[in-house]
């Protein structure tokens, strides 16, 4: 059951906002996952694998991202598991976006009119 | 898996559900990882910071999962008091993370206390209190017997008392028995020594194990003149067989006779090592080598000393009528066979985990009974930590139910907050429990049994964090709802937040109660170093320092005759002695504590009864320069000279127990010149066979020798002949040289290699490392206890120092208007120091009450020390209440340097 909360015109969760948009690149592993969300966050966002990983598996429940097969693998002893943005995904982050510019728009145009200190 | 990781998923298994572990663990554990080796690299706060989010995020996840499946029960009705849960559990973090200082004292406090506790009751519960591996191995029991007479404890049956147990015992249904056994094996690279043991045909079934390959002896193969088979160990089978499967049906060549190989053993572990360990010869534990025992033991007389035997109790039996049992028959064999018994017996039949696990009991639960005061005192330190903290908070608490909070709801936010510190502080205990465990067991000594059966087990990792978690609620929750109770107003209107009169009372005494254990710990742990110290200083009657052994076994084909060994004796001698001045060589056809025991007939004494006088004791052929090789002193009469040879009349020595035992009454100058009738049953010399008994005299006494590391508490009745009139197969040589150890060593395998290339040297060791490696397990308990005094000291100085700090702080501003009235900063110290100290002190004195009450319960552990010995009594209290002293003085003399005016200002 797809949760509400989740619905297109809620605004999503921070943490779900950071997982889409580092996979919005590339398909990446876990491991990468939380160091791009810590390095585009400027150190201030570091997820830990219980929350990471119930988060991916949320995200692919309601179908916004999938498991893939990446095009080469490294050599790597462990086989990890890669992960890459769906249509509805890539749907789902650019209306966030919008959303997002819209607000900062909004946001922007108030603080003008009341003047700036 | 890395450590990282394991910890890791011991978190999962225990916060997570299943389905939550299915579908993320294995992911998540992996990745912790990775995570886990980047925080190394940038530090141990990194490395904090990482478990901490790694646990939080584990509650949290756990959490959600709930609420989610509630949310889908119970529908909305639930959502609004979930979502206060969750913001309680946020709270608690929040609580945790805005305070790092006083946070990481009580995560560590509480997890120092868990894992020690976890750690040491681990490796209890390990040596002593889990059953063996082997099957059914509780109905496995050890026949021994005790003489009261002689004061001698577990000995072992000899083979024909054996014999008439298995055939008449009602009370067992099988037996298993064994004796000592080594050989030279030939192998690709040339003879090397190995040892194992001999065992009866139903011995491996008795005890449970079975043969990876093959078999265990027959009865037809373990008789007097059966085949010549051989079991073969894991360990051999792998290095010398590269674990064909094919070796069952090959020969070894042990002692230059071929065996055939029937079977091959499991791993031995060591439960199987001790067996061996324990066997009467005390040849050197190893699993290596099997053969049957009739052929050696069947021709063994009533009175020598004896085999080890394991029986399985049949299935109507208890220990205690096995015990009967045992008893009653060695009563009756004592009676039919009054001649061959010396000692006045007593069967005995103890379970064999006991027989294993031994003496380590007490030793062991003094360890774990120091660890659980350590956990005492951990509480009692979080106790005051909390407390503290309660009532600072209670003014934040008085603000929020005047603006409408219940205190079902306070109460709820604070249960909350220190089941969070629990958990978190349980886990990192877990953490630093299984790191002590790995740290015990590279440090503990060989003889601790069933070391290799160690780890940290599930259910004890439950248990400590359950602690934690039982710990950090009793002590955070309580002292936080009295808090809560006091009238809001009443406490906003105090302005100064500050302890109630009773949580002042009562931090107080936990000080004084800190205080009192952390004496008891040292007191006890002071009197078991000393005690160590005592035995290791303890010389066993010979001397130790700067000697090496080695041991030799000569093959009777090399050495067919009595010249033969003669010459190498002489050979032997001449190149350790000749490379430069200073050394000395003794040769002896044992170490001590010496092989075979023999039966003496005391010429012109006699019982009791009126038959003739005799005895056992053990015995050793020497060279005439042995006795002052090792520095035996002797006592009367004369020592041996290389007149005493194959020749001459044949003589002997005594040791001064063997005279007492012999002539009782009479001095020794009195015993030399008596004479004594010895055969000895030779099961190392060529052409085995009871040599006839032969009248020696005695023609000195030598002083007792004790055995290594034990100091001299059993002076066993040794017997020395002259090598050369006794030539012995088994030949050890002691080396006292000027040089280091090292070089005594190289020095022996020189002269060796040189005389007979072919012959392995064993058993090589310098005599003080042998004497440090029999104390080890009072070092390694001295040194476990010492470690937890320590730490109880040190803790205690942590617990006073916060709470005087602590009290000091809130008289802020009194102690600025007394300055400001004109008090000097030394009046001020002084005042607040008086105040500080009266709980230490009451504290030290109710420690040392209570130690006067368990210091006789230590008694049994300690070696020449008594356990009220003013010399560790007073130094250690000193000690304690100067620590005490310290930690008061520290915050009182900082307090009385306080500025008034900013002290005032403050607030």
């Amino acid at each position: 059951m797809p949760n509400r909360r989740r619905g297109d015109r809620v605004a999503l969760h921070p943490r779900d906002f950071h997982v889409l948009l580092v996979l919005a690149g590339q398909p990446l592993h876990g491991y990468a996952i939380v160091q791009e969300i810590q390095q585009q966050s400027e150190g201030r966002v570091r997820l830990d694998p219980a929350n990471l990983y119930r988060t991916l598996g949320q995200l692919d429940e309601e179908g916004l991202i999938a498991e893939v097969e990446p095009e080469q693998r490294p050599d790597d002893a462990r086989k990890r598991r890669y992960y890459a943005l769906t249509e509805h995904g890539q749907d789902r982050l650019r209306t966030e976006v919008e959303r997002m510019r819209a607000l900062t728009a909004l946001a922007d145009a108030r603080m003008d009119s009341t003047g700036r200190s | 898996m890395n450590g990282a990781e394991r910890r890791y998923r011991v978190a999962i298994r225990l916060l997570w559900s299943r389905h939550l572990r299915e579908a993320h663990g294995s992911r998540a554990a992996g990745l912790f990882a990775e995570l886990h080796r980047d925080a190394e690299k940038q530090g141990t706060m990194a490395v904090i910071a990482l478990w901490a989010r790694g646990i939080v995020g584990l509650l949290t996840t756990r959490w959600i999962e709930w609420r989610r499946r509630r949310a889908v029960i119970d529908g909305p009705a639930r959502a609004g008091m979930a979502r206060g849960a969750l913001r309680d559990v946020r709270g608690g973090v929040r609580q945790i993370t805005r305070r790092p200082l006083a946070t990481s004292v009580i995560l560590g406090t509480l997890a120092l206390g868990i894992g020690v506790n976890a750690a040491t009751f681990t490796v209890f519960e390990a040596v002593q209190l889990s059953a063996l591996p082997l099957a059914e191995s509780e109905r496995l029991a050890v026949v021994r017997m005790d003489s009261e007479r002689r004061g001698l404890d577990g000995w072992w049956w000899s083979y024909p008392n054996i014999r008439d147990l298995r055939a008449s015992a009602e009370e067992f249904e099988a037996f298993g028995v064994y004796g000592g056994y080594s050989a030279n094996l030939m192998g690709p690279d040339g003879p090397a020594r190995v040892s194992g043991a001999r065992i009866s045909s139903g011995f491996l079934s008795t005890l449970g194990i079975e043969p990876v390959l093959g078999r265990e002896f027959t009865a037809d193969e373990d008789s007097p003149n059966g085949p010549a088979v051989a079991l073969i160990g894991h360990r051999l089978w792998e290095q010398n067989f590269d674990s064909r499967p094919d070796v069952v049906g090959t020969t070894v060549t042990l002692d230059a006779v071929p065996y055939t190989v029937v079977g091959v053993l499991p791993p031995a572990g060591r439960v199987l090592d001790r067996l061996l360990w324990l066997t009467p010869t005390g040849i050197p534990p190893a699993a290596d080598v099997f053969v049957p025992l009739e052929p050696e033991a069947a021709a063994r007389r009533r009175s020598t000393s004896g085999y080890g035997v394991i029986g399985r109790l049949a299935a109507h039996a208890t220990l205690a009528s096995a015990d009967h049992e045992a008893r009653a028959l060695l009563e009756s064999l004592q009676e039919e066979y009054a001649n061959e018994f010396c000692c006045g017996w007593v069967g005995r039949v103890t379970s064999l985990h006991e027989f294993i696990v031994g003496d380590t009991g007490p030793a062991l639960t003094l360890a774990v009974l120091a660890a659980a005061s350590v956990l005492a005192l951990v509480c009692v330190n979080l106790g005051s930590l909390l407390t503290v903290r309660a009532s600072e908070r209670s003014r934040e608490f008085a603000v929020r139910r005047a603006l409408g909070a219940s205190a079902a709801r306070l109460a709820r936010q604070v249960l909350v907050e220190n089941v969070v510190v629990g958990v978190v502080g349980g886990v990192l205990g877990l953490g630093l429990g299984e790191a002590l465990v790995r740290g015990l067991i590279r440090v503990a000594p060989d003889n601790l049994p069933r070391l290799d059966e160690i780890t940290l087990d599930g259910s004890i990792a439950l248990l400590t964090i359950a602690a934690a978690v039982v710990v950090s609620i009793a002590f955070g929750v309580v002292p936080a709802l009295l808090a809560a109770r006091r009238d809001p107003a009443e406490v906003l209107r105090a302005g100064q937040v500050g302890l109630s009169w009773r949580g002042a009372r009562a931090l107080r005494g936990l000080i004084g109660l800190e205080v009192a254990m952390a004496l008891v710990l040292l007191l006890s742990s002071a009197l078991l170093v000393t005690s160590f110290r005592n035995l290791a200083a303890q010389e066993p009657g010979y001397r130790v320092d700067g000697v090496v052994a080695a041991e030799l076994q000569l093959p009777a084909s090399l050495y067919p005759d009595e010249s033969s060994t003669a010459e190498l004796h002489r050979a032997l001698r001449e190149s350790l002695l000749g490379t430069s001045g200073g050394n000395a060589v003794g040769l002896a056809s044992f170490a001590y504590p010496a092989g075979p025991w023999t039966r003496m007939e005391i010429e012109g004494e006699t019982n009791e009864e009126g038959t003739p006088a005799f005895m056992s004791g053990p015995e050793l052929a020497v060279t005439p320069e042995f006795f002052a090789t090792l520095e035996i002193p002797l006592v009367a009469g004369r020592g041996f000279t290389e007149a005493d040879d194959a020749t001459s009349a044949p003589v002997l020595v005594v040791s001064e127990a063997m005279a007492a035992m012999a002539w009782p009454g009479a001095n020794a100058r009195d015993v030399v010149g008596r004479r004594v009738a010895m055969g000895s049953w030779r099961p190392f010399m060529r052409g085995a066979g009871q040599t006839a008994a032969q009248s020696r005299e005695v023609i000195g006494v030598v002083a007792d020798v004790g055995e290594l590391g034990a100091g001299a508490r059993v002076a066993l009745p040794y017997v020395y002949q002259p090598l050369a009139q006794d030539a012995w197969l088994s030949l050890t040589v002691f080396l006292r040289s000027g040089g280091s150890p090292r070089e005594a060593v190289q020095m022996l395998r020189d002269a060796v290699a040189e005389i007979s290339p072919q012959l392995p040297l064993y058993g090589v060791e310098s005599l003080a490392v042998a004497a440090a490696r029999h104390s080890a397990r009072e070092r390694f308990v001295a040194f476990l206890v010492g470690g937890f005094a320590l730490l109880a000291v040190v803790l205690a100085a942590i617990g006073i120092y916060g709470a005087v700090a602590y009290s000091i702080a809130l008289r802020t501003r009194e102690i600025g208007l007394r300055r400001a009235l004109g008090a000097t900063s030394g009046g001020v110290s002084r005042v607040l120091l008086r105040a500080g100290l009266a709980a230490p002190l009451v504290g030290a004195l109710v420690g040392l009450g209570g130690f006067v009450l368990v210091a006789p319960a230590l008694g049994a552990l300690l070696y020449e020390i008594a356990p009220l010995d003013g010399r560790v009594l007073v130094p250690a209290c000193l000690a304690v209440v100067t620590i005490a002293a310290l930690a008061t003085w520290l915050p009182a003399h900082r307090a009385g340097r306080i500025d008034p005016l900013t002290a005032l200002q403050e607030d």
